[in-house]
């Protein structure tokens, strides 16, 4: 929230709860951004994101006695200066959710890496990476997301997909870990650098670059029997490169890293 | 002895399981079809596995089926105009009030419950 507001970037909350009821909240949690209470959810709708699963005329309430009518399918709008939608944030699961690291890390459109949230390192004469997570700790059905930073030495390269054979391009990868949802690696966009010995273009990363891999806490972590519960898990990260200058290249490498990752609360 | 019926629903619990995966941004759409109205309306376990006491055709548990349903503005649109009160009482001109500013704006379920 801080860092949102030092960097000028405002927040609002759009909810159809009374002005009463967000001034209630409000007090209670010391909420520095502007509540606003859109109580005939026409703005929800004219938004376009009205739940249209539920009946308007639903006489089932909320256990606080609220229509479940006019609720939005919830979600989230990065907006840029001109108030163009920049990146959105939906799921079709009310359980799931966007961590607020990640959430941060889009609005401000540079990747932070907080002082509390876990990390892991590597460096040697070539190149350095440190794998970090968006949030303190992953909490079931938040979205949250690991990075992996690569910072190559000065006048050297890694390379990049897709590249013809015999070139090795930078992979991230985690390994399968019951109670975690991994998604797809997200890689940077690439520049193009020219070999002119061998007479072809290909696509590099240099200076520093960050890898996103979005990664969640699933339903299966609440399968395990209490006494076996654990507070966190180990990730295992394997980075595949090849650090290149024009004129040679050092050895493929494969590095293994292994992070342990508190988990949060398992309630919603 | 495992009946037919339930190896069916077995299945197509996991294919399900299997299309819904991977939660992710989704095309607008006209029509949403809810969980409930592809899984058993009294099932009290979701697709992602969460179990809770009230089953998920209550209104309250209803969301869509697959990734496909409305989620507003595309990226490179603009928000609707639009006038609030927030939570002092005072009204809010949206783009007034965000000026310049880029700007995150939440729409979330409720403070109340």
């Amino acid at each position: 929230m801080q860092t949102l507001s030092a960097a000028g970037i405002k927040v609002y909350g759009v909810s159809y709860d009374a002005v009463s009821e967000l001034k209630a909240f409000s007090d209670r949690y010391s909420i520095g951004y502007d509540l606003l209470s859109d109580s005939d959810s026409a703005v929800i709708t004219e938004v376009g994101i009205l739940n249209t699963l539920i009946e308007e005329d639903s006489q089932v309430m909320s256990p606080a006695g609220k229509s479940f009518y006019g609720l939005p399918f919830p979600g989230v709008f990065v907006l840029d200066e001109e108030g163009l939608v920049a990146e959105k944030f939906f799921n079709r699961s009310y359980a799931t959710r966007d961590s607020a690291g990640s959430i941060l890390n889009s609005a401000l459109g540079e990747v932070l890496k907080p002082e509390s949230t876990p990390e892991v390192d590597f460096a040697n004469e070539q190149i350095q990476f440190s794998a970090f997570l968006a949030d303190p700790e992953l909490k079931l059905e938040y979205n949250s997301m690991l990075y992996v930073r690569f910072t190559v030495a000065e006048g050297l390269h890694i390379y990049a997909d897709p590249l013809p054979d015999g070139f090795i391009a930078t992979t991230v990868s985690v390994n399968p870990v019951e109670g975690l949802t991994i998604g797809e690696p997200r890689y940077p966009p690439t520049e193009m650098m020219a070999f002119e010995a061998l007479d072809v273009e290909l696509p590099v990363y240099g200076g520093a670059v960050d890898v996103a891999i979005p990664i969640t806490a699933n339903a299966d972590v609440l399968n395990w029997t209490l006494t076996d519960k654990p507070d966190s898990l180990e990730l295992g990260i394997d980075v595949r490169y090849q650090v290149c200058s024009d004129v040679f290249c050092y050895l493929p490498k494969l590095e293994h890293l292994t992070m342990t990752v508190p988990l949060g609360p398992l309630v919603r | 002895m495992i009946s037919l019926k339930s190896l069916y629903g077995l299945l197509s619990a996991i294919a399900l399981l299997l299309a819904f995966a991977s939660p992710v941004f989704a095309a607008d759409t006209g029509t949403v079809q809810g969980l409930h109205e592809v899984l058993d309306p009294n099932s009290r376990t979701d697709d992602l596995g969460i179990t809770v006491p009230i089953p998920i055709s209550h209104p309250g548990r209803r969301y869509p089926a697959t990734d496909d349903f409305p989620t507003g503005p595309d990226l490179g649109e603009a928000l609707p105009e639009f006038s609030l009160q927030n939570q002092h009482g005072e009204m809010v001109d949206f783009s007034a009030h965000r000026a310049d500013s880029r700007a995150v704006v939440v729409f979330f379920r409720s403070v109340v419950w």
